[in-house]
């Protein structure tokens, strides 16, 4: 054993692989900060590469650029309150907010000395345990899986937002959400209203760009100044700071690398709800709860130790069963496969040393990406400082050419604005988006779980099985749980004043919730059309979304009554709503986005977006010529080498060059 | 003046009569892929087993294609790896510089399936290939499965499914039908072949059936070796005289046939409509698992270089070495003509199977 983890040390850190690993720790740096592009799309561009490279060369390239996704997503949560990749979403919850605050910095020293430690305890896990853990990774099943997703749901309802009702109503759209296009157990499209595009369903990266990019970059439009709401010479704690609380909270650290390593072992759900499961910990195991949400760092701490751990823990039915639990891991062993190496037993035995190998990749990728993104936290944190209106045109030109990644298609950039406008709303009317895409991605799951379950084990007998019943009582007990925390937070008098990045219009709310309880109420009414492969799924998770929703309506009804008690309609209106104040800035940014998409018909992504550049900072940031001119070129430069030439993106085939 | 004109004009006229002969030639002698680049697409996502194969594929074959393209290889997956199809017969341009990498369902076609928007043979086949699929099951299946032999008296088992209408599960159903009747159930919804396995190795369905990429580099290792599965039969290569040949890359393993004939006596064959049925299925899937396409309407010249190339790239030996590391098999390749005549048995379904089809997968749905 000792002789296998020497020689898979030794196959990389010599050269070529040393080199390649820093490349790859460079490339994936990049792709985890980068909206839209993430580890998967990553692996997917250097796999073809690998081809003819030694083992050693080709995983420290593969690894150690998707080994350090999860670190450097963080970037996009804290400042911009944007997931970096799905991994992140519940760093936002509490990142962002810091940032606001002018505690950026903090975040970042937090994040990056846990995502070192997540990961490396995470490796670690691996080497040891490969021999030990194929009980557990095969006692989790169909039934398992669908249990396991309720379970993650409750908890992103129950831990995300003000209200647990809304954050079940949130996660069921998503489930709902996920149900267009054609259902996989039969040839039947869903919900897709005669839309082509829809027959594939909604594309994750659009989905999720728009829920939470389009609100912020808005919210940063409208107000005109910096993310941070507090001037730099007032903030308290840097990146020291935040070292020094990631090390204050070492015992959640190891816990919630052990929460990433077990959640990340199961194929398929794992890196849906792993950074959730280890949030909802991080809440319920602390004793004052009443940060979390608002700038907490232990919110901040917990995910992102996890989802860094996971990536060992992901690793281990991969290689040691050839069971991929997702994309990236699909890729990973579809890399195994070229270098003729052949997950399973040989793993473990003649090819213990390349196992090893991955182990230490790991090791060093995770320590050596969080020493390159501390060295730049203070400089990246600044951000937070600058004026929204220099930053915009950047996260525009990302975000839409994230978008486009999905299916280059004109539809990606049509669903980045719907749902971006579903975002804004969500967001002023204090819905929870994080339920949505979590809903979103768990829905073919678990639709596929309960579809195998019941056809393998009956309708019902496999509710007994023993890990069904732990996990049964694990979503009765959360949602219990989180109950009785609210019920206690009500009586707790108001403490400092939080950061508020979500709103409260009760109209908004009112309008979106019964809009959501119209749709809910179509959706399971014609899924009563379709033969029961493809209904059943939509039936099941419809009646309680319909209940959810009602209760929903009655709780805005009854907070919009108390609003309009005494005034009149309009006037009330216009004291409470907010949305109203910024409906004309808001309709002229949705024009400017629409005039991307004009644009790009007319003449292509390379001139659309360098012109929105140019326009908005001159329409907008009223900039000088020669700066908006200088930033449209550095916009148009990096379309043309990183998404033409070493991306090979489709450019849309505008009327022009046709 | 006016000899030297019209000795002129002649002359002039000669000269464009030959330089208009010569420029077709000149232009014609250039060979089509010169200086362009070839995009080839796979319908399932990146990291996969056809995937994986297309890639090394592409690595090698712009040596053997006349011009000596560039190869990009990309993905369009989806629904199964319907997108695909319906990208490359709707979206991509018929202009000989898109060809597919795919792994099709031909079921789809013979059923009228309405989500296959272009029918398949309505592309321009270049070519193709036929690895051997092995069918598999778990050897705790009552009785106790320890031979192919005693499969012939399995029962109360579970056989892992894609979809209803998916060509490697109706082909499975049909097999266990002819050969052991209903003593199996049906488990459907796997997203592929990794999820599949993996039920097995958790006794959640015991039978399922792999090409040899798979068989080799994951059902062997984990399954197999480990003493969970045992090997029970794989379909054999339909010919075009109707016979059945078994494959050489599985010399240890018996045909479909043979068990058939172990269980009803030396020289039987199953009859009726599912064994037409089954035939149909086997001559389409097994002779033709991976499929190169190319739009509807792109220029011959370029399908029957591409043609070429294949046939020719499957002799390199730097290929084949490549290859056989990852795939662990050799390549048997289709030619376009070979692969055009099994393909042209979809447009000759008789009704009375595409009826049977069309209720054979209703019926699985209920």
């Amino acid at each position: 054993m000792l002789d296998a983890a020497l020689a898979g040390l030794l196959l990389v850190v010599q050269w070529p692989a040393i080199g390649y690993l820093i490349l790859g720790v460079t490339i994936g740096l990049y792709f985890g900060a980068m909206p839209g592009l993430s580890g998967l799309v990553g692996l997917a561009i250097l796999l073809p590469f690998t081809f003819g490279m030694d083992s050693g060369s080709a995983f420290a390239l593969l690894l150690g650029m998707f080994a350090v996704t999860t670190t450097s997503d963080t970037i996009a949560s804290v400042l911009l309150g944007i997931p970096g990749t799905v991994s992140s979403q519940a760093t936002v919850l509490d990142g962002y907010p810091m940032a606001v605050r002018g505690e950026a910095a903090r975040a970042f020293g937090a994040a990056f000395t846990v995502s070192a430690l997540g990961g490396v305890i995470g490796a670690l896990f691996l080497g040891l345990s490969i021999p030990i853990v194929r009980p557990l990774i095969l006692s989790f099943a169909s039934p398992e899986f669908f249990l396991l997703g309720v379970l993650g749901l409750t908890m992103v309802g129950s831990l995300s937002g003000g209200s647990i009702v809304k954050g079940m109503l949130a996660a069921v759209l998503g489930l709902m959400l996920s149900m267009i296009g054609y259902a996989e157990m039969g040839a039947i499209a869903r919900y897709h209203f005669g839309f082509t595009y829809l027959l594939d369903g909604v594309p994750l990266i659009p989905l999720v760009l728009g829920l939470f990019a389009v609100p912020e970059i808005l919210d940063l439009a409208i107000r005109g100044s910096s993310i941070s709401r507090v001037p730099p010479d007032r903030t308290r704690g840097g990146i020291t700071r935040g070292i020094r609380d990631a090390f204050r909270h070492k015992w959640l650290v190891l816990r919630c690398s052990a929460i990433g390593i077990y959640v990340g072992m199961l194929p398929g759900l794992g890196g849906a709800i792993v950074d959730w499961v280890a949030y909802g910990h991080a809440v319920q195991s602390a004793g004052d709860k009443s940060r979390f949400g608002k700038g907490d760092v232990r919110g901040v701490i917990a995910p992102e130790t996890a989802n860094n751990a996971m990536k060992g823990g992901a690793l281990i039915p991969t290689v040691a069963f050839g069971i991929p639990g997702s994309a990236p891991m699909a890729l990973i062993l579809g890399a195994l496969t070229i270098q003729g190496l052949t997950p399973g037993p040989q793993m473990l035995t003649t090819e213990l040393y390349v196992t090893f190998g991955l182990v230490w990749i790991l090791v060093i990728a995770n320590i050596l990406g969080a020493g390159v993104l501390m060295l730049c936290a203070t400089q990246i944190s600044r951000v937070t400082f600058i004026r929204g209106h220099l930053i915009i045109p950047a996260v525009v030109l990302f975000v839409f050419m994230g978008a486009w990644m999905s299916s280059n298609a004109i539809g990606d950039w049509v669903a980045l604005l719907v749902f971006g406008l579903l975002g804004y709303l969500m967001k002023q009317g204090g819905l929870p988006r994080p339920p949505v895409i979590l809903g979103f991605i768990l829905g073919p799951i678990m639709e596929n779980a309960l579809f195998i379950t019941n056809q393998a084990y009956g309708p019902t007998g496999w509710l007994l099985r023993p890990v069904c019943l732990v996990l049964v009582l694990l979503v009765t007990g959360t949602l219990a749980y989180s109950l009785y925390g609210r019920r206690r937070e009500r009586k707790r008098p108001a403490s400092m004043a939080a950061a508020k990045t979500e709103g409260d219009d009760s109209i908004v709310s009112l309008t979106l919730v019964s809009a959501i309880t119209v749709l809910f109420v179509y959706t399971t009414a014609r899924a009563f059309d379709w033969y029961i492969d493809a209904a059943m799924f939509p039936i099941a998770i419809g009646v309680p979304a319909i209940a959810l929703a009602l209760l929903a309506l009655y709780q805005d009804a009854r907070a919009n009554y108390r609003v309009l008690s005494g005034n009149s309609l309009s006037s009330a209106w216009r004291n409470s709503s907010s949305t109203l104040k910024d409906l004309p800035a808001v309709a002229h940014f949705f024009l400017l986005m629409l005039g991307i998409l004009g644009l790009t018909m007319l003449a292509g992504q390379r001139v659309a977006l360098p012109l929105f550049i140019l326009l908005y900072l001159r329409l907008w940031g009223r900039c000088g010529w020669v700066f908006a001119i200088a930033y449209a070129l550095i916009g148009w430069l990096f379309l043309q080498f990183m998404f033409d030439q070493v991306v090979h993106v489709m450019w849309y085939p505008s009327f022009l060059e046709d | 003046m006016e000899r030297c004109n019209a000795i002129f004009a002649g002359a002039a006229g000669a000269i464009f009569l030959i330089a208009g002969s010569i420029a077709p030639a000149a232009a014609q002698s250039k060979p089509f892929f010169e200086g362009k680049t070839l995009t080839m697409v796979n319908n399932y996502p990146a990291g996969g087993a056809s995937d994986t194969e297309g890639r090394i594929f592409a690595r090698h074959l712009s040596r053997h294609i006349a011009g000596n393209p560039t190869i990009v290889f990309k993905n369009v997956a989806g629904a199964g790896g319907l997108t695909g199809f319906n990208w490359l017969g709707e979206v991509a341009k018929p202009d000989g510089l898109t060809a597919s990498f795919y792994t099709w369902n031909p079921l789809l076609q013979i059923v009228e399936d309405p989500a296959l928007r272009v029918p398949f043979d309505k592309f321009e086949f270049v070519a193709g290939l036929s690895p051997p699929v092995v069918a598999f099951i778990r050897k705790d299946v009552t009785p106790g499965i320890n031979s192919p032999a005693d499969f012939l008296k399995a029962r109360d088992f579970k056989i892992a499914g894609l979809s209803d209408v998916a060509v490697h599960d109706v082909r499975n159903r049909l097999a266990l039908d002819l050969l052991l009747g209903p003593v199996y159930g049906n488990v459907t919804g796997f997203r592929g072949f990794a999820p599949m396995f993996k039920a097995i190795q958790q006794n959640e369905v015991q039978f399922s059936a792999s090409s040899i990429p798979g068989y080799r580099g994951k059902v062997v290792p984990t399954m197999v070796e480990t003493g969970i599965v045992i090997p029970v039969f794989h379909f054999e290569i339909s010919n075009p005289d109707g016979t059945f040949t078994a494959s050489p890359d599985v010399p240890n393993i018996p045909t479909y046939l043979d068990l058939y004939q172990m269980k009803y006596g030396k020289g039987s064959k199953p009859t009726g409509i599912k064994w037409e049925a089954l035939k149909l299925l086997n001559t389409l899937y097994t002779n033709l698992l991976r499929t190169v396409f190319m739009p509807p309407g792109s220029p011959k010249e370029a399908v029957d270089a591409l043609d070429a190339a294949f046939s020719s790239v499957v002799k390199d030996p730097e290929f084949l070495a490549e290859y056989e590391k990852v795939v662990k098999a050799p390549p048997q390749m289709i030619s376009g003509d070979a692969g055009r005549k099994v393909i042209a048995n979809l447009s000759n379904v008789k009704p009375e199977l595409v009826s049977f089809f069309k209720q054979y997968v209703a019926d699985a749905r209920k």
